[in-house]
């Protein structure tokens, strides 16, 4: 379907895209996938700090969104729908983990054997932000990924997660402060 | 069972072979497809070529089940009273005992290959 | 804050933000900003407003976000899908089955053979034919009307998008015209409208597959 040349479909519009996946046009849905998948990915990513669950959150999350794409009703936002998604799914994960049960033990920093890999290549090195975040304690990366990039809300945060919103205001305000510092010093 | 097997064979190849049909495909609810398979497979029959759907109510009555994919280059009509017609003259030539059987054709996939 | 060299855009959001007592921010805090900032500054607030601190405090904070997201794409950028498998496991794990919607039937004069076409073919049709066209490449495609009943007065809608310097309005019309065509040979259905909204443009197709 929609078989002219193989690259037919690559400069379609999101919406264009969206409208023809949840008609079942698979090359249409690929190209979604190829376009918006490494930024979903970089941002569980920064959520999970681990980078093979990220794998496995943006593809559960485009495979759900193959079926649900026909109840999507402003197909031009498929881009913030998805990463709404992974937003969703990464927060069902860091629930789901047995060892965060005390925000004091959230506190303290990432030991360096949890440092995302993606991050230690070199050319993101330089990259001032990129490092100051990977190297935030996990609870304050995962509320400053969840609240800057996929703007969960607040109170979701806090319910998600079991903590009161003060809690996530709090992490919120030092991962600010932190990365500012950071990045201070880095210039 | 066996006899309606060998008529879903019939049939389907007398299907496959109507100009402008590319391909058909299993008709069977899914149900009614699980129960044909176990019977077939403790009889162990081979049935990936019966993929039209028969059935008979209580009173024996026949409704014979075809979907099918068609190219383009013909009209879409033509292809699906084609079939229809065929499976029709199967039943008043070589089976005429089956009192008006109901036919029973869908097209789901329409080929335009560019 | 001084006044000698206040220029907000030229110094670096850390650099602003850095240090910044409520007193700066005539008494409001980075926390109550980047509130203000994610409602979209509305309502509007007339002490934030009227606060140079403040505002300063504000653009550092959405430079600072934007910065945020140009790094994440800068990261997706940087990995490559050198490992497909991810994407491999998502186009397997997809259900191929088409939406075949409704029946919409073909006449034949024995009432005993009865003929239809699904909906989810008819839409597949009309996607390959338009796209046929060369210009546009076909979104959305909708039948309104009931269309299981013969004879129903049928009103298409069509969404497209069109590569830059077309002339809309005959584009619009060829791909009505060859929807109009195409539905004629293949189906009796009785069409008493095609509505073609081109929604947006895109730029030729780029060489490099996804």
């Amino acid at each position: 379907m929609g078989a002219r040349s193989s690259n037919f479909l690559n400069t379609a519009p999101d919406g264009i895209l969206a409208a023809r996946a949840a008609d079942r046009d698979v090359a249409a849905f690929e190209v979604l996938v190829h376009r918006h998948g490494p930024l979903m990915r970089a941002y569980a990513a920064k959520v999970l700090g681990v980078a093979s669950e990220a794998d496995d959150v943006v593809q559960d999350v485009f495979i759900q969104a193959w079926d649900q794409l026909d109840r999507l009703s402003d197909v031009t936002a498929v881009k913030s729908w998805l990463m709404r998604m992974v937003s969703n799914r990464s927060i069902e994960r860091i629930r789901r983990r047995k060892d965060l049960v005390n925000v004091d033990d959230w506190d303290a920093p990432v030991a360096a054997n949890l440092t995302p890999e993606h991050v230690v290549e070199v050319k993101l090195q330089m990259n001032a932000l990129a490092t100051a975040v990977d190297r935030l304690p996990e609870m304050q990366r995962q509320c400053w990924a969840l609240k800057e990039i996929g703007g969960v809300p607040y109170a979701e945060i806090a319910e998600q997660l079991g903590v009161p919103v003060s809690t996530v205001r709090g992490q919120l305000a030092r991962a600010r402060r932190t990365i500012i510092q950071e990045m201070e010093a880095w210039r | 069972m066996t006899y309606d097997l060998d008529l879903s064979r019939t049939l389907t190849a007398l299907v496959a072979s109507t100009a402008g049909v590319t391909e058909v495909y299993p008709s069977a609810p899914l149900v009614r497809s699980v129960v044909v398979n176990l019977v077939a497979a403790a009889t162990e029959e081979d049935t990936s070529d019966a993929k039209i759907f028969i059935d008979r109510d209580a009173a024996g009555a026949l409704t014979v089940t075809a979907t099918i994919g068609v190219d383009a280059g013909y009209p879409v009509p033509a292809t699906l009273r084609a079939v229809g017609d065929a499976v029709r003259a199967h039943f008043l030539n070589h089976e005429p005992w089956e009192k008006s059987p109901v036919v029973d054709v869908r097209v789901s996939h329409i080929n335009a290959d560019v | 804050m001084t006044d000698d060299n206040l220029d907000p855009t030229s110094l670096d959001p850390e650099e602003m933000l850095d240090g910044m007592n409520p007193e700066d921010l005539d008494g409001h805090t980075i926390d109550e900003l980047s509130d203000y900032l994610d409602a979209g500054r509305e309502p509007r607030n007339e002490s934030i407003e009227n606060s140079p601190g403040a505002r300063i405090a504000l653009d550092a904070l959405a430079r600072l976000r934007n910065e945020s997201w140009a790094m994440l794409e800068v990261e997706a950028l940087a990995d490559p899908d050198r490992d497909q498998s991810w994407i491999k496991n998502v186009l397997t794990n997809i259900s191929r089955e088409s939406r075949a919607g409704r029946d919409i039937p073909i006449s034949h004069p024995d009432p005993a053979v009865r003929l239809n076409i699904t909906e989810g073919s008819v839409r597949g049709l009309i996607r390959v034919a338009a796209d046929g066209i060369g210009g546009s490449i076909i979104g959305k495609v909708a039948l309104d009307g009931d269309v299981t009943v013969p004879g129903e007065a049928i009103s298409l809608d069509v969404t497209a998008s069109a590569t830059y310097g077309q002339n809309l309005k005959s584009l619009s019309q060829l791909i009505r015209e060859k929807i109009a065509a195409e539905l004629a040979i293949h189906t009796e259905l009785n069409v008493v409208a095609i509505n073609v909204t081109i929604q947006d443009v895109h730029p030729e197709p780029t060489e490099e597959t996804p």
